[in-house]
């Protein structure tokens, strides 16, 4: 009954084209910005900002990255984590060696660092396609991971490769406390999530799905597919860089290029399967899944193990819950392989329906 | 009806492509004039495609040349021939499944736009405009082709002749200048292929576009006659060509470096050894990766745990105070039975779903054994005995001053029997040409009447066997623990360079992979540390998926793999 | 073997406890992120274990310190950057009225702590790895690698080679084989300076993560023939090593490890390719030790012990975790007898009373924990506290120490961590507190 686009009539295409062409999507939109950004500040706690909030935006933002590659673009990739390593030593790098530098022109270096190496790895999707090119893209995983550990400069000749990042510090306003880290986090995640949704709706969004539904027909029709698979990895890695930037700056402050792992990568391509591949809004909600499922279960089983008496050690429960993750991951699949977002898709279609369904 | 047929735009002369050994077109020419509707004609397999593709740039030809608008084309791109204006339907529609209707025929405008991503990104400057010119441009293509109701809808889910006729809005998008139609009406319906003559006479019609048509439908083409005076002719010189376009090559072996001083040749050559016989323990490993992956498509990302869980279960059993030979047997009971399942409540339920959703499923079973395994039998490392001391052999260090595993080389024995072993399971057992005959096509194997459900369980039981040899050496080798899940890391490069489909490919691969990372461990950071200065060793990590992804680059299918060329 | 460790006191607060055990009891809340699961969490199950056995043995036989009951709650970390910091978070909460170190025994989730528990006013403990230029604490108030470091470690290694080869290591060789990360390369500087004032031939050999392929540097080492190796491995690297080791035919008693090499759960997974091996520590393994042996009859005894697996009891890792908690209660101790006896500690106080810490042997001993830790003695400039260990060695059943303690150069390493910690303020704009001043 509320969500019915019934009586909206687009006159021009130009409201027809616009971002949410349906005004209740628009009320939602501003209200949950709102919420977000005035909302949350004053209800939420410390740990919900450091421990939860903080990490979801970041996740977030490199899941959407690498949704534009995989999602819209139609490459797979498992260097995820090793292109936010990149960013977070590039921004690093800057603070470092350019004096008096804004810390937000870092977080775009940054970006632009990892967009080049990017493209240098997304060189080989011209020849190579579909597992070929994952496995490949490990290459990129373990590469740059090494060369981060190995040129001690990178690091500033830190004896052990970790660096720790800098004050954040914008405008004379410094961004030491958890709501105001998570007040930056937010403005940045807000504003490459809207221009990820500008990409995707115009021509260069096309570009990338064509390429990604039919790669032959959309060399046919004029597409330059090399223009369009590095710009997909150029993007992503952008948006993957300013995550990793966000990552040591914002989450953890310091960081190890070993922590940006595998298991990272895969944690990533978790979300965009779980969350939606290929959908702007999929991203959030796969990594708010990914992230949320390990604590809700760390909590909630030595509570159950309680209830039921069951005799469980620490180690069993913490089995246990690495074993319910795994289960939860392919029962989703089973469930919904489209993803999250295909469930508020289709949750909204019923919705317009209500209270005629057919 | 006041267009004239004008001059000669597109002259084709003595075309010949050939595909390896196949040969497609043997010395076509022909032409085509402008504003004329001008048909090909033949029966399937002819090359008609071919020839298409041809035009398109698709395919370049060996011999022959092309003539456009009077001059000759160099070897071009495909997008090239989009900016020249010529514009393309495909046998099998060839439409972005994704995407909606107006997405994908504004797609056919690419080509029209100037602004860039940033421009998009930022909806600024000349993003927003441009959008709604053309979307004003793509509207009247819609309007013609009369598709106003399905605008939003996407692709995937129009019958056939409607994804037809959007395909064809799409070419008409680019307002081509020349169109170039695939078997338009291949597969409709009487009122479909009325319909879609109607459209393909109008455009020729109202914009003057030239149109390049390939049909065998003669009744189709009938239709086509009276209104636009087309020339029909069939191409006589053409040769039966088609078949599927494959090749296999092999690829050379690996060569040494000249003669060095003979300490330093014994060593080089004690690096090669090891390695390849580290190689044969990665091979083993990937061997699991191959045969789930050409059964059933599966890039079976848990093999490396189902290693571990092999091994643990081993230990566990014999923990429990049974002796080796019993743990073994139950173990690979345990194997068979975790495989039978994983394919029973997980996989057959994803069946028909896109291969990264089978990937990540596999990614989450990971996840599942590495809670079960440790859950059950304890994650304590633990020593597995099989009664082999990996010492060096004390004849070869004797004589050749060369370290060569005992160990290894019986390792590698085990490999050989193990590969020999699943050679002949699969050529001379009923399962085995059953299995065979499921690698190859799923349909057809379907169609004749084998269980594919019941093939792809056992599958994943002979993949549980092989991941308890693996588990049993690579336990034997480095202690029992969960580091064995890692094994699959080191499986995963030789799989590229192998190929996913080919069990010899995943043993050569792996002797590949094996010498080189470590002749390369070896040889490599010296070199490096004389350039940068530093220490650069532990490249093990990264090396070999920086191998395979060069490899890859010189032969994308890998070494045994079958070169898939794109047919539309 | 009872001694008198359980003084009237104890026996006073154990009735007393008995008597009233709910009524407002004080309580001490320890934040545990452990780990149990993953690669390495053998490891932490032991360590974990035997550091929660012990608080348990506290608040059972002394009714906790001074009356106040030690509390805790686990978070599992999965040895995970990311997954750490939220259970850091999580556990902070229940931190803020009172809090007693914080153990992650994780070198990368301390990194990512530092700043943050520095925030929060939570002292952080980092007992033989994490941040070693700590040390300075000037710098870092909050982070304490106790006992030892890596870099002293090294050179306490490299002082032990020396005896065996007779006093000077001239025109000698070592090889160091190392975890290719921010673990195994903390100690390069330690060596590379033990290299500069012995004289000796130091080749560096790193191993990619995760280390179960080490035939091309084991090769090498064979080609290298040095005198003694020095290791530094983690997790399945360990045991790969020594096999490695046999499969080339370098002999192990030329091997000396880390103190994360030199576990039983890195030796029996070898098998016999690990006997004659090496390795540092800063605690003995074995139920000889009296506490170790009271903690099982107590715990174990009455059914409250942490661990499933009761054969850990006695490894080095849980001996390690003990050492970790006997440290910690003896800093919750020494905090209350300047903040007031029988009060929970809030994390600035824990910080303060870790920083003047002062376990002498008679303590020890008094405590029943010989060989557990080595004397320690901490200040504002020394966040270290002592540099000492004991080299023990696999005999293929067990580990028996061949060494007393050896203690690192300090004169050499020391300012090592100072110019590290000085930089590290730089970059943070952090102004070092004046340590004269401090008391």
């Amino acid at each position: 009954m509320l969500y019915r686009e019934a009586g909206q009539f687009k006159t021009t295409y130009a409201a027809d084209q616009q971002l949410f062409p349906i005004r209740q999507d628009r009320i939602g939109v501003l209200l949950l910005l709102a919420v977000a950004f005035f909302g949350v500040p004053l209800f939420a706690s410390e740990y919900w900002f450091s421990a939860i909030l903080i990490p979801f935006l970041i996740f977030s933002l490199a899941a959407l990255g690498l949704n534009i590659l995989t999602g819209y673009a139609g490459q797979l990739s498992l260097g995820t984590a090793a292109f936010m390593a990149v960013g977070a030593y590039a921004a690093y790098n800057f603070q470092l060696r350019i004096e008096g530098i804004p810390i937000l022109v870092s977080f775009i270096g940054a970006g632009l660092v990892a967009a080049g190496v990017g493209i240098l790895f997304g060189l080989p999707s011209l020849r190579i396609k579909g597992f070929y090119l994952a496995v490949a893209t490990l290459a990129a995983q373990f590469f740059i991971v090494w060369c981060l550990t190995k040129f001690p400069w990178l690091s500033n000749n830190s004896s052990s490769g970790v660096i720790s990042a800098q004050n954040i510090e914008i405008l004379g306003f410094a961004f030491n406390t958890p709501v105001s880290k998570y007040l930056l986090v937010l403005a940045i995640v807000v504003v490459m999530a809207l221009a990820a949704k500008n990409m995707v709706r115009s021509s260069t969004g096309r570009a990338w799905m064509a390429v990604r539904d039919m790669d032959v027909a959309a060399s046919v029709i004029g597409i330059r597919l090399m223009r369009t698979k590095l710009l997909a990895f150029a993007v992503s890695s952008f948006y993957c860089g300013v995550a990793g930037a966000l990552y040591a700056y914002c989450y953890l402050g310091s960081v190890e290029p070993d922590g940006f792992s595998l298991d990272m990568s895969f944690r990533i391509l978790f979300m965009i399967i779980i969350g939606g591949v290929g959908s702007i809004l999929g991203s959030f909600l796969g990594a708010a899944f990914i992230l949320l499922l390990p604590i809700f279960l760390d909590i909630t089983l030595p509570a159950l193990a309680g209830v039921f008496g069951l005799p469980f050690s620490s180690a069993t429960v913490s089995h246990i819950q690495i074993l319910v993750f795994g289960a939860l991951i392919m029962f989703f699949l089973i469930v919904e392989p489209h993803g999250l977002a295909r469930l508020w898709q289709i949750a909204k279609e019923k919705l317009r329906l209500w209270p005629f369904p057919h | 009806m006041a267009k004239k047929i004008g001059d000669v735009i597109l002259d084709l002369q003595n075309i010949s492509l050939r595909f390896g050994g196949v040969k497609a077109l043997t010395d076509i020419s022909f032409d085509v004039r402008e504003h004329e509707i001008r048909a090909i004609i033949g029966p399937n397999g002819a090359g008609k495609s071919s020839m298409l593709n041809v035009i398109n740039g698709v395919y370049h030809p060996q011999e022959g040349k092309v003539f456009w608008r009077g001059s000759e084309r160099k070897k071009m791109e495909p997008h090239m021939a989009a900016q020249q204006n010529i514009a393309r339907t495909f046998q099998n529609i060839a439409l972005f499944k994704g995407m909606s209707v107006l997405d994908n025929i504004m797609t056919g405008r690419i080509t029209k736009m100037k602004s860039t991503f940033l421009e998009h990104a930022l909806w600024f400057g000349r993003a927003k405009n441009e959008e709604l010119e053309h979307r004003k441009k793509v509207e009247e293509v819609i309007d013609f082709l009369e598709i106003q109701h399905i605008r939003k809808t996407p692709v995937g889910r129009l019958p056939y002749g409607l994804q037809k006729r959007v395909e064809l809005g799409r070419a008409l998008a680019a307002e081509p200048s020349m169109l170039l139609l695939d078997e338009p009406m291949a597969g409709m319906n009487v009122e479909e292929k009325q319909d879609m003559c109607r459209f393909i006479l109008d455009v020729n019609d109202q914009f003057g576009t030239t149109i390049v048509l390939i049909e065998h439908d003669m009744g189709g083409d009938g239709h086509l006659r009276p209104g636009g005076g087309a020339r029909l002719r069939q191409e006589d010189r053409r040769r039966l060509a088609g078949r599927r376009e494959e090749q296999r090559r092999r690829d050379q072996g690996l060569s040494g470096p000249g003669s060095l001083r003979r300490r330093k040749m014994e060593f080089f050559f004690e690096v090669l050894i090891g390695g390849l016989l580290s190689g044969v323990m990665y091979a083993l490993v990937a061997l699991g990766f191959v045969l789930i992956y050409k059964a059933s498509g599966v890039f079976n990302f848990a093999q490396g745990a189902m290693v571990y869980l092999a091994a643990l279960s081993v230990v566990g059993i014999m923990e429990w105070g049974a002796p080796l030979w019993l743990a073994v047997i139950l173990a690979f009971g345990i194997m068979t039975a975790f495989g039978i399942g994983t394919e029973k409540f997980v996989l057959r339920k994803l069946v028909n779903q896109p291969p990264i959703a089978l990937f990540m499923a596999t990614i989450g079973l990971t996840f599942f054994i590495e809670g079960l395994a440790p859950m059950i039998f304890g994650s304590d490392p633990r020593a597995l005995d099989i009664g082999i001391v990996d010492e060096p052999i004390p004849y070869i260090l004797d004589n050749w001053n060369m370290v060569i595993s005992k160990f290894d080389l019986i390792a590698a024995g085990v490999a050989a029997l193990l590969v020999t072993v699943l050679a002949l399971f699969f050529q001379y057992t009923r399962i085995g040409r059953a299995l065979r005959a499921v690698a190859d096509d799923h349909q057809a194997a379907l169609s004749i009447g084998i269980p594919l459900q019941h093939i792809w369980a056992i599958v994943w039981g002979v993949a549980g066997f092989v991941a308890l040899v693996a588990g049993m050496m690579w336990g034997a080798r480095n202690g029992v623990q969960f580091a064995l899940t890692f094994t699959a890391l080191k499986a995963l490069p030789v799989l590229i360079l192998g190929g996913f489909t080919s069990v010899p490919g995943a043993i050569v691969g792996g002797l590949i992979i094996g010498a080189s990372e470590k002749l390369a461990e070896i040889y490599i950071p010296p070199v490096m540390q004389d350039l940068f200065g530093g220490n650069f060793g532990g490249i093990e990590g990264w090396f070999p998926y920086v191998l395979a992804l060069l490899f890859l680059l010189v032969r994308p299918e890998g070494l045994f793999g079958e070169k898939h060329i794109d047919r539309v | 073997m009872k001694i008198n460790f359980k003084p009237a006191v104890a026996a006073a607060a154990v009735s007393l406890a008995l008597i009233a055990p709910q009524t407002f009891a004080a309580e001490q809340f320890f934040p545990i992120p452990s780990y149990r699961v993953g690669a390495y969490g053998a490891n932490g199950q032991a360590f974990y274990g035997g550091f929660i056995d012990y608080l348990n043995y506290v608040n059972t036989k002394e009714g906790g310190v001074n009356g106040v009951t030690l509390t805790w709650e686990e978070c599992e970390t999965e040895y995970n950057n990311a997954k750490g910091v939220e259970c850091y978070e999580r556990l902070k909460r229940k931190a803020g009225e009172s809090a007693g170190p914080i153990h992650t025994m994780s070198t990368g989730i301390s990194y990512a702590l530092i700043d943050k528990s520095a925030q929060d006013k939570l002292p952080l403990a980092m007992m033989g790895y994490g941040r070693t230029d700590a040390v300075d604490g000037s710098v870092f108030p909050y982070a304490f690698p106790l006992v030892t470091t890596y870099q002293m470690q090294a050179s306490a290694i490299v002082r032990f080679v020396k005896e065996k080869l007779g006093g000077s290591l001239e025109g000698k060789k070592i090889v160091y084989l190392y975890h290719d990360s921010a673990y195994g390369k903390e100690a390069i500087i330690a060596m590379e300076a033990e290299a500069a004032l012995n004289k000796f031939k130091l080749v560096q050999i790193p191993v990619a993560h995760p280390g179960n392929e080490q035939n091309a540097q084991w090769l090498r080492i064979r080609q290298e023939r040095p005198d003694y190796v020095v290791f530094w491995g983690w997790g399945v690297m360990n045991q790969t090593a020594l096999k490695a080791a046999q499969k080339v035919g370098f002999p192990r008693d030329k091997m000396i490890g880390s103190w994360w090499t030199g576990s039983e759960e890195d030796v029996v997974p070898a098998g016999d390719a690990a006997k004659g091996y090496m390795a540092a520590t800063w605690n003995l393994a074995g139920k000889h030790i009296p506490l170790i042996a009271d903690m099982e009859k107590v715990i174990y005894g009455a059914g409250k012990g942490n661990l499933q697996d009761t054969s850990k009891i006695g490894t080095v890792l849980y001996n390690r975790g003990v050492s970790a908690a006997v440290l910690s209660v003896e800093a919750i101790r020494k905090g209350q007898e300047k903040y007031g006896k029988g009060k929970p500690l809030n994390g600035e106080q824990t910080r303060w009373a870790l920083e003047n810490l002062n376990i002498t042997d008679a303590r020890i001993k008094q405590l029943g924990a010989t060989d557990l830790l080595p004397e320690i003695k901490t200040s504002c400039n020394n966040h270290e506290g002592s540099g000492k260990v004991k080299i023990q060695q696999w005999d293929g059943a067990k580990w028996v120490p061949v060494s007393g303690w050896i203690e690192g150069n300090k004169a050499l390493i020391h300012p090592l961590f100072q110019a590290s910690a000085k930089q590290y303020a730089k970059e943070k704009g952090i102004t070092p507190r004046d340590c004269s001043k401090e008391k």
